[in-house]
């Protein structure tokens, strides 16, 4: 089950926060359950201190104490790595994307954009759900790896293949709309999934996404269009590979 | 806001649009506030090339913002390549934003364990060209034979040891995030 937590000081906003998140729980009939909804972040921490969960949290950055947004969402990621947050706050869109990326935060709302708040908690609550589903039922269609604080994932089926970089130890990723950059080895990329075929030295290809081979260029076409690279000692392999 | 309105709250409405929206939306209308935290990032050249982009950006009717919460002292790359590919992906995503309805362009300096992350975000058009495409040399949505600009970038990205460049598209937003390790 995914256990969410409120933390917001304003009273009335709350009590309407809960009511649209208990409301859509309860029409969905969505396996989640509001466990603690309070003005007081320490009733967060404290409930997390003694109950191993996966969580959804809204939390008021303007709070009126001392613990602020971030300091409040590290010390939850401390507890629950896992968990979805979500900030919620009246003003200073001006630090967004430090909120996003400091505590890996979910989503933020604000609120003085006249924003439709009911419809973006569902939004929030809806992504939440998918992503506790697929991590909970099959880990498999996740690619993760991680690089330096950040953890990298993309499904499988999006990645085209990895290529070494002229640096060291460092792999770069062609995804669908994504490339990125990590360290490690090919070599323990190939034994990730069994999609995952060695072409090239300096090439690692996923099996799924090619559109074709030529084999006289020794250039593999991705489904997007792109090319990789083969190399005559691996070519055979994937000509088997290719008529199956 | 909405939530007053949503329970006829008038009077409420009122005290909190005074007290709270006002102010910060008269703060807001100044481009000057959204460059304000600038003054977190004591690497002078990298202040600078940050600073001429995004006020670039501005003049050019895009809401740029630049958000440094902490204070940056050390980043550890040569700063002349760091400018270059701030440059280059600052001009990248002012000129991809322009064709947006809603232009943004967004930096930020983020400190994290062991890391300093650079991210710029822009709006970009649904549906541009494929990713891997603007990367190619030579590739431009203007034409051939112009805009070395991201390959380079990748080209610089790859002879620093300690640097990685991450790229995505993601809801309606063209990001680059660029990680500096200790």
């Amino acid at each position: 089950m995914l256990e969410i937590f409120i933390c917001e000081d304003d009273v009335e906003q709350r009590k309407r926060l809960t009511k649209y998140i208990e409301d859509y729980i309860m029409i969905e009939n969505l396996d989640m359950k509001v466990v603690v909804s309070t003005a007081n972040s320490n009733d967060v921490i404290d409930y997390l201190k003694n109950n191993q969960v996966t969580g959804l949290y809204f939390l008021d950055v303007d709070l009126q104490e001392e613990q602020s947004g971030i300091a409040l969402g590290a010390e939850i990621r401390q507890y629950d790595n896992r968990g979805a947050i979500v900030f919620v706050t009246t003003h200073s869109e001006l630090t967004y994307l430090t909120f996003t990326y400091k505590v890996e935060a979910m989503d933020y709302i604000t609120k003085d954009k006249f924003t439709d708040i009911q419809k973006r908690v569902i939004d929030c609550i809806d992504t939440a759900n998918m992503r506790y589903l697929q991590s909970k039922h099959n880990n498999k269609k996740i690619f993760q790896t991680k690089s330096g604080d950040k953890i990298i994932s993309i499904d499988y089926s999006d990645i085209l293949f990895f290529e070494t970089s002229p640096q060291l130890h460092k792999i770069i990723l062609h995804a669908k709309n994504r490339q990125v950059e990590f360290y490690g080895k090919l070599k323990d990329i190939i034994e990730m999934d069994s999609r995952f075929y060695r072409c090239h030295n300096s090439y690692v290809v996923n099996k799924d996404n090619i559109a074709d081979v030529d084999m006289k260029d020794r250039e593999i076409r991705m489904n997007n269009g792109q090319i990789c690279y083969a190399s005559s000692r691996f070519l055979k392999g994937l000509k088997d590979i290719v008529q199956h | 806001m909405s939530e007053y309105i949503h329970t006829k709250d008038i009077e409420n409405l009122d005290i909190y649009f005074t007290n709270k929206i006002l102010p910060i939306s008269q703060g807001m209308q100044s481009d000057n506030y959204k460059l304000g935290t600038l003054q977190n990032i004591k690497i002078q050249e990298v202040k600078g090339i940050l600073s001429s982009k995004i006020l670039r950006a501005q003049e050019l009717n895009i809401d740029g913002v630049i958000e440094v919460v902490e204070p940056i002292e050390i980043l550890n790359m040569d700063s002349i390549k760091l400018c270059r590919c701030q440059g280059i992906i600052l001009d990248n995503a002012t000129e991809e934003a322009l064709q947006c309805e809603d232009p943004t362009l967004r930096v930020a300096l983020i400190k994290r364990e062991g890391t300093v992350l650079i991210v710029t975000t822009n709006s970009c058009r649904p549906n541009g060209p494929e990713l891997y495409k603007i990367y190619e040399k030579g590739f431009s949505t203007k034409g051939k034979n112009r805009c070395l600009g991201l390959s380079n970038l990748k080209e610089i990205v790859s002879q620093c040891s300690n640097v990685t460049l991450d790229t995505y598209i993601k809801d309606g937003l063209f990001v680059q995030e660029l990680e500096i390790f200790e």
